[in-house]
């Protein structure tokens, strides 16, 4: 059986582009303010300052409570935190997540702002399929989010190494 | 036993490699749905839906039930491997939520 013992499994990113129509500031207090951020993501308690602690109360789907430590809050342009279910949903049969959530913002065209999210920690079987062919095991996979992300990508999904990551992407998203 | 394990994986992810096919098994993520309502969220005939449904039924990733004749779809509890399954989620996850992110950000004070 795959399982992170036997070798079998690989880790992987999902990764997010797009342009909001807001300038940076409005959206780094959509990130980090719990008022805000319960209207786009989860109810929270977010305090966006390094080694904070907070819960996201998401749906038994979304793995229940996500118990998040702030790991790196740059305001207005990164905000990286902890994402760990405590798998105590015996009964779904999920294994515990532990994982990084990162936005890193900048200022875009015409006063709006460049979104990038990345999810990394994911551990999956090792012939998972990845978008497009993954030339290592340390992979993110990119994935535009509407047309617009689309466009400046040219292809609809990514998979490139994870410490190539971001330039890459940046060099695309120019 | 493992290698059964193995052959039944390589299935799930053949089943999930195509798009539309995922795209279905996201959205029966968020409850079961019947025929016509996958139908009406997807640009795709209900033939071709159906034919999704089949090879995600045929995976052992969702289970149908028949009313009359209607029939419903929803996600097998012990269809996908734990391990990808959270992957899976988040991939659809993330794009919802960004959408509302820039709902929210419409409705913001400057």
């Amino acid at each position: 059986m795959s399982d992170p013992d036997t070798g079998e499994t690989k880790r992987a990113s999902l990764g997010l582009a797009c342009d909001l129509d807001a300038p940076i500031e409005k959206v780094w207090r959509a990130l980090s303010d719990p008022a805000l951020l319960a209207q786009w993501l989860l109810p929270n308690d977010i305090v966006a300052e390094p080694g904070a602690r907070f819960a996201l109360n998401g749906s038994a789907a979304d793995g229940g409570t996500i118990a998040c430590e702030i790991l790196e809050s740059d305001p207005p342009r990164r905000l990286s935190f902890s994402w760990r279910t405590d798998g105590s949903k015996a009964d779904s049969g999920e294994k515990p997540l532990d994982t990084i959530v990162t936005f890193e913002l900048e200022p875009g065209e015409e006063g709006g702002t460049r979104l990038r999210l990345f999810h990394d920690g994911f551990v999956v079987p090792a012939d998972y399929p990845f978008d497009a062919p993954a030339p290592e095991a340390d992979t993110i996979v990119l994935l535009p989010l509407d047309l617009v992300a689309r466009r400046r990508l040219r292809k609809p999904r990514y998979a490139i190494s994870a410490r190539r990551a971001l330039p890459t992407l940046m060099r695309l998203a120019a | 036993m493992a290698y059964v394990y193995r052959m039944i994986e390589t299935d799930i992810f053949r089943a999930l490699a195509d798009p539309t096919r995922r795209a279905v098994f996201e959205r029966l993520a968020g409850g079961e749905m019947s025929v016509g309502a996958l139908k009406a969220k997807f640009a795709v005939s209900q033939p071709a839906i159906s034919q999704h449904l089949a090879a995600l039924k045929a995976a052992g990733l969702v289970v149908e039930r028949r009313e009359g004749r209607f029939a419903y779809y929803r996600l097998a509890p012990e269809g996908l491997a734990p391990l990808a399954s959270w992957v899976e989620r988040y991939r659809a996850f993330w794009p919802e939520k960004i959408e509302k992110l820039k709902d929210v950000l419409k409705g913001m004070d400057p």
